[in-house]
């Protein structure tokens, strides 16, 4: 029988008893070490960790109080930027930040778990693209629009090309990722303030996912042509 | 879904919730939950614990009326 009191119980005490022992010496920092040992289980069991100890029921409801209080968080980190957008305060643009962080790691985990990795690179490839092009209408007046329609149009269409040539494309697209890894690494030597934030956080949300996309482009052919059948 | 597992395990000699779960690597929870009808267990889980109580998961689960397609 899975117990309670497994390695994974005494993990997370001890992460817990060291967010005490934090909280005796330091300020605050103690509360975020107690929300990972609060987490640790669930996030083990989600990243395919530990299976021995999983209990597919604990699971199932892990996975559905997970979709819950994700949807909470959202709704509050909604309210908290509204609340600061009223005040002028900027930082509200870190936390919107924040919230495209853990909607496009939500959007990615699912296209991954899917499990067709050309079908992923594509839609990775296309909704990158889209996203660019709309926000740049919706946010840089004609200038902008022009400046982000026409990179965002050329992701589209490379992952539409994709679909047909998997391979050149995730080459191509690796470039790019490796040409954003640059642009994030320039950002982050900025000076310090929203701006660099806001540069960091954007360029790291397009680089990231272009990133998982070329690779999956590029693991995605080679397992075509690895099967029986396939283009080799 | 019908279930015959709380039938079956003290058919099976008595088999407590908590031997059973072990036997088949879940909680005691998790046994409760099926019983109570409460829990659909995955198809892995049926066969392990159908092997477990020496039965067929035909005689462990039944579909219902209301089950059907």
């Amino acid at each position: 029988m899975l117990g309670k009191r497994d390695e994974i119980f005494w993990a997370a005490s001890v992460i817990f008893l060291v967010a005490v022992a934090l909280g005796a010496i330091v300020d605050n920092a103690y509360l975020l070490l107690m929300v990972a040992s609060y987490l640790l289980r669930p996030t083990l069991h989600s990243l395919g960790f530990l299976r021995r100890l999983v209990d597919e029921r604990q699971l199932q409801i892990q996975y559905q109080a997970s979709n819950v209080g994700f949807a909470a968080m959202v709704a509050g980190v909604i309210v908290v930027i509204l609340v600061l957008m009223a005040r002028h305060d900027h930082t509200w643009e870190m936390l919107v930040g924040v919230l495209m962080v853990g909607l496009t790691v939500r959007a990615l985990t699912g296209l991954l778990l899917v499990g067709d990795l050309l079908v992923a690179g594509v839609r990775i490839l296309v909704a990158i693209g889209s996203l660019l092009a709309l926000l740049g209408v919706l946010e840089g007046g004609v200038g902008g629009a022009m400046s982000h329609v026409v990179p965002g149009a050329t992701l589209v269409g490379v992952g539409l090309a994709a679909r047909r040539w998997p391979r050149p494309a995730g080459v191509g697209v690796m470039a790019l990722t490796a040409l954003g890894a640059f642009a994030v690494v320039r950002a982050a030597m900025m000076p310090t303030g929203s701006a660099r934030a806001g540069t960091l956080i954007a360029l790291t949300l397009l680089t990231v996912p272009a990133g998982v996309a070329g690779l999956c482009l590029l693991r995605g052919a080679a397992d075509r042509d690895g099967q029986p059948g396939g283009d080799a | 879904m019908k279930t015959n597992l709380r039938r079956l395990r003290f058919e099976q000699g008595e088999v407590s919730q908590a031997q059973l779960a072990e036997r088949v690597a879940v909680t005691r929870q998790t046994i409760i939950a099926i019983e109570r009808g409460d829990y659909n267990p995955s198809v892995k889980l049926a066969l392990q614990l159908a092997r477990a109580l020496n039965t067929t998961v035909e005689q462990l689960f039944e579909l219902e009326v209301s089950d059907a397609g």
